[in-house]
């Protein structure tokens, strides 16, 4: 019968405790955001609308890398023309993309090394901007086969000499890159690409040591 | 007995585990890196050349860097050019008289500009001494221009 009571008064008093804490908490006020997070007043220099990003002017168009979109068309076309003649275009539509886009490169590569052979520079330099774009890591054959263009060439080549820097310094091989660097800066002076080459190439050199 | 059981349990894994990391270990080892600049392999890459150069633990590898630059004919140009770049970034001096014979007799544009920046980083009166021989008569002004000045920064 105490034991009983105990209850029944401990029910009471919690259920008590329950609703007081309920009815207290229904009381605050709903929570607010931080002070910093509500709307203050703008300074007028912060409300002023921002100005918009100007396009960085370009002294001088890329030319070396123009015809990179044909390129990668060119070595797809190839590589569609073949797997078409080759197993129909029902297995083509089949083929996996990163597969189709592996093979263009590859394309790209072999264009690059036939193309310097016959002294198809247009042709070859376009081939390794292909392999570049296309982020390709084995750029070692077409990058032999192209940095023998220039003593091949009677005239020396600012796109030659730009890819290969390029190039190089994909491969991490930084002081070949700057010598072609340095080679299409004096071809072409005013090339903010040549200029924005052989400065990343520098900072490069300047981090090894 | 069980507490010995148990002891071994955990010693063999641990100890397989070691052994595999070893194998790891000496098999992308820094000496097995150079084994081709070791052994004056004419197909060395470019790339173990300039990691030979800037690998300043391995006194042992100067001589083989130094065998690619009087044997040149047999390695290709970035061979070459890694070549001087590594010694000049080592501070070689005993290599000033392998480059300086580049500089003279190189066809390649490229090589001579690249013993033009070597010479320069050298220093040295034979160094000096080849390096104005350069500005002075070599074909091509990119070659004189780096004899003269080195590489100057990009505006």
């Amino acid at each position: 019968m105490r034991r009983r009571a105990f209850t029944a008064a401990s029910f009471v008093a919690l259920a008590a405790m329950l609703l007081t804490a309920g009815a207290a908490r229904g009381d605050e006020p709903a929570p607010t955001r931080a002070p910093a997070a509500q709307p203050q007043p703008q300074p007028r220099l912060q409300v002023q609308p921002q100005p918009q990003p100007q396009p960085q002017p370009q002294l001088q168009p890329n030319p070396a890398f123009e015809a990179q979109a044909q390129v990668e068309l060119l070595a797809m076309r190839v590589f569609l023309r073949d797997a078409v003649r080759e197993r129909g275009p029902l297995a083509l539509a089949e083929s996996d993309p990163a597969a189709l886009a592996a093979r263009a490169l590859a394309h790209a590569r072999a264009y690059a090394a036939a193309s310097a052979e016959h002294r198809d520079f247009e042709r070859a330099v376009a081939a390794l901007i292909a392999c570049l774009a296309g982020d390709d890591d084995d750029l070692d054959p077409a990058v032999e086969a192209l940095r023998r263009l220039p003593k091949a060439l009677p005239l020396p080549s600012f796109r030659v000499s730009l890819c290969l820097a390029h190039a190089y310094r994909r491969r991490g091989m930084l002081p070949q890159a700057l010598f072609f660097a340095e080679k299409a800066l004096v071809l072409a002076p005013q090339s903010l690409e040549a200029r924005r080459l052989k400065r990343a190439i520098l900072a490069g050199l300047e981090a090894r040591r | 007995m069980s507490g010995a059981r148990g002891s071994r349990g955990r010693f063999l894994p641990a100890a397989a585990l070691l052994v595999a990391l070893a194998g790891v270990a000496g098999a992308s080892g820094g000496c097995q890196s150079f084994a081709k600049l070791a052994a004056d392999d004419p197909t060395v890459c470019a790339e173990e050349v300039q990691a030979a150069g800037e690998a300043r633990h391995e006194p042992a590898l100067l001589p083989h860097i130094r065998h690619i630059l009087w044997n040149n004919a047999d390695y290709r140009n970035e061979v070459v050019v890694a070549a001087m770049f590594a010694v000049a970034h080592r501070g070689d001096r005993s290599s000033v008289a392998a480059i300086a014979r580049l500089a003279r007799t190189s066809d390649d544009e490229e090589i001579r500009w690249h013993a033009a920046l070597a010479l320069k980083q050298l220093g040295g009166a034979r160094a000096d001494r080849a390096r104005a021989q350069l500005a002075r008569e070599d074909a091509s002004g990119l070659v004189r221009g780096a004899a003269r000045w080195g590489v100057r920064p990009a505006r």
